[in-house]
């Protein structure tokens, strides 16, 4: 006799983004991705500090805590795709605040 | 006192504290099967002589040697750790033999 | 504690292990580098036959860097940078900016070897900065180490992404250790247990990973930052704040702090602004920039290591003309703020060279204890495998490894040794390493059985450690009656523990046994047994 938790699983499982896929996805390039753009975006809104050096130093400094933060949940966390949502509006905010430095500055 | 000889004494001192810790230890004392120690407020004082110099260094605003005594404490505790407790009876042995020694030279002055 | 469910647990130790085996031995390789790059300025002044004048700088300069200076095209005027080598000499560059053929932001200039007392040119060569710092033959042992911890000598950057990437895994481990490890401090004083083999390498492998905690989260901390600050953040982020232009985000981090002005002027007296430095600073000067060589906007930094009990060195700028003291000069920007403060703090944490020999020392200490971390994990998770075929290949590779990359860096000694007097020691130091390298691959594949293949190893480096002084003397090497009346007390240090290490591989074959040997009943502890 399966479960119906069993054959949730094996549902999962059979789908071509079984949760494992997701995870290696989100603690891979998901948590990289995440930790570049937020570095990107960071010198916009961080605060330049008495020196106006703040805003540049802060996001090189920051970086390796950042992915490892972005890793660790993406390992930990039991809501795959509540970590989807957090990972992509992430990206996309900070993608487009780069975009719009860019192009609109 | 230079830095360096101050540094050094900080961390002589954590380390005789750790020792004691080490000693006294329960886990180390149960895996190793050797009696409990069944007071453990001394060991309570132990932990605060060990973390003492680094506030002290810190205090006195000894950063560089607050950080090597930090890291030199944590490896010799590391290494004084590593080894077995029957590996460090001679300490015990060399602890009791002074004071015996002592104790004899107090109540026996020589004529 | 952290309190972690079944499988969060599951998922976690499957990454600490799993990502240890297949990226442990490179993470080796960068931690048994960088704890030997504690000591790469000693190094190489132990390669380069010691310090013929101690303290260079503080010799008189003034009408040396003014004479150079007069023969120098005027563009290479715009900066000139003065410190001194591995061998003591005095390097002079002057140079400028601009970007080289590979498309990064450089220096170009002409750079002059000068004798520390005489101040006679010893050598001169003109190019890109990149090229130039890395072809001194005398440094060519130290570069080879410390290139092979920052980027294992890959193309740039993705030698700098391979080690950041590694630093990374560092974090991972050390973190995730953390967290699997319930009895983090409860374990803290249980030596390793020696009557049972995986609790063995249990045990060994949690007490290192523990003490050395703090110190494995900072290094591999900072040296992720600097792996990835250098490769893609400055890129990324000039792209993003300065459009682009790398030379203009560089001139915000180091800040000029002066009002352009061309005009021709003559530079004050260089040693009064030396002296007067060393003076506020507490400790000798380092190296030292002058910005703006003959025009009235020309300005000195003069660099010192950290004085005693500091942690970061000191800046001093003066006004190149007037030679009035300006103040103190933060590493980043042209005012004190946390970002510099911050900034300023990573790099000693990371190099360990901010209070001398104690600080190098306690550095070295946990960067070996680092690399016995790595090694004890592999060991531990084959321990667990031992009736697995498949895991072979991977406990041979851990022992060739182990013991090969110290071969492999005394066999990069010995060709640079070997090749010193010829002034080949570019070729020959990186053809050593493989040399050697190769030659352990080959010891660890004929002798199957690993006992003895350890013994051959200990065998190997008790000789190679042990002759290597003499190979240095046998070079052109100073000898000890000359090290020991020229002050240079350090090579006879370095040979001595040299021979000390060799001896203890030596004595330690002895007791290279299978651990099955290890009797239970000898050594497992009797009941009621008390101190």
């Amino acid at each position: 006799m399966i479960s119906i938790r069993d054959q949730l699983k094996n549902r999962s499982d059979r789908r071509f983004f079984s949760d494992l896929k997701v995870r290696w996805l989100l603690a891979g390039p998901g948590a990289l991705l995440g930790a570049i753009v937020v570095m990107s975006a960071m010198p916009i809104w961080f605060p330049k500090g008495a020196a106006e050096i703040d805003h540049l130093i802060f996001p090189l400094i920051l970086f390796p805590a950042i992915w490892a933060l972005l890793f660790f949940y993406s390992c930990l966390t039991e809501d795959l795709i509540r970590a989807c949502w957090i990972f992509g509006s992430l990206i996309v905010i900070n993608v487009i605040l780069v975009l719009m430095t860019l192009f609109w500055p | 006192m230079s830095n360096d000889l101050a540094t050094v004494i900080a961390i002589a001192l954590s380390l005789i504290a750790l020792g004691y810790l080490s000693a006294k230890d329960p886990k180390r004392r149960r895996v190793y099967r050797r009696l409990p120690v069944p007071d453990q407020t001394v060991v309570k004082l132990a932990w605060i002589v060990v973390l003492l110099p680094g506030v002290l260094l810190l205090s006195f605003g000894q950063t560089a040697p607050f950080v090597i005594w930090f890291g030199g404490t944590s490896f010799l505790g590391c290494v004084m750790s590593y080894r077995r407790p029957d590996q460090n009876d001679w300490v015990w042995r060399l602890a009791r033999k002074t004071r015996s020694v002592g104790r004899r030279s107090l109540t026996c002055p020589r004529k | 504690m952290i309190k972690l469910s079944t499988k969060q647990t599951k998922r976690l130790v499957s990454i600490h292990g799993w990502s240890g085996v297949f990226l442990g031995l490179l993470l080796y390789v960068v931690l048994l580098t960088g704890t030997l790059a504690v000591f790469a300025s000693d190094i190489g002044t132990w390669s380069a036959g010691g310090m013929k004048s101690h303290e260079p700088l503080r010799q008189p300069l003034d009408h040396t860097i003014r004479a150079l200076a007069h023969e120098m095209p005027q563009e290479y005027l715009e900066e000139i940078t003065v410190f001194y080598n591995s061998a003591g000499h005095i390097v002079v560059f002057f140079h400028t900016h601009a970007v080289n053929p590979e498309g990064t932001f450089d220096e170009k200039g002409v750079l002059t070897e000068l004798h520390p007392e005489s101040h006679r040119p010893i050598a001169q060569r003109e190019g890109f900065g990149t090229e130039l710092f890395g072809a001194d033959p005398a440094g060519a042992l130290d570069e080879f180490l410390v290139e092979l911890h920052v980027n294992l000598h890959l193309p740039d950057p993705w030698g700098l992404y391979a080690t950041g990437l590694l630093g990374f895994l560092m974090l991972v481990s050390a973190i995730s250790g953390i967290l699997i490890h319930r009895h983090l401090i409860a374990d803290l004083f249980v030596a390793p247990r020696p009557w049972n083999r995986l609790l063995h390498a249990r045990d060994r492998h949690n007490l290192a990973g523990t003490w050395t905690l703090p110190f494995a989260i900072l290094l591999a901390f900072t040296g992720a930052f600097l792996s990835f600050a250098l490769s893609l953040g400055f890129p990324l982020l000039s792209q993003i704040a300065f459009s682009g232009d790398q030379f203009a985000m560089m001139e915000a981090l180091v800040g000029t702090g002066y009002e352009e002005n061309a005009q021709p002027a003559e530079l004050a007296n260089l040693d009064l602004m030396l002296s007067l430095s060393a003076q506020h600073a507490g400790s000798p000067p380092e190296s030292f920039v002058i910005s703006n060589y003959g025009r009235a906007d020309t300005q000195v930094i003069v660099f010192h290591p950290p004085k005693d009990g500091a942690m970061v060195g000191a800046q001093n700028t003066f006004d190149g003309i007037s030679g009035s003291y300006l103040g103190l000069k933060p590493g980043i920007g042209t005012q004190p703020s946390l970002g510099n403060w911050v900034f300023e703090l990573i790099l000693p944490l990371h190099f360990g060279t901010f209070a001398g020999l104690l600080s190098q020392l306690v550095w070295f200490a946990l960067g070996l204890a680092a690399c016995y971390v790595t090694l004890s994990g592999q060991q531990l998770w084959l321990d667990r495998r031992l009736d697995d075929a498949n895991w072979c290949v991977l406990r041979r590779l851990v022992q060739i490894v182990g013991y090969g990359l110290p071969l492999a860096i005394l066999g990069s000694t010995y060709g640079f040794f070997l090749s010193l007097p010829a002034k080949q020691t570019l070729l020959w130091t990186p053809l050593g390493f493989c040399l050697l390298g190769l030659a352990s691959i080959g010891l660890g594949v004929l002798i199957r059985e690993k006992e003895l293949a350890s013994k051959a190893f200990h065998v190997a480096m008790t000789v190679l450690l042990v002759l290597l002084p003499m190979a240095r003397i046998a070079a052109g090497g100073p000898n000890w009656i000359w090290a020991l009346s020229s002050n240079n007390v350090s090579i006879v240090l370095f040979d001595t523990i040299l021979i000390l290490i060799g001896l203890c591989f030596f004595f330690t074959i002895s007791r290279i046994k299978p651990f099955v040997l290890l009797e239970k009943q000898t050594l497992e502890p009797k009941a009621g047994h008390e101190q």
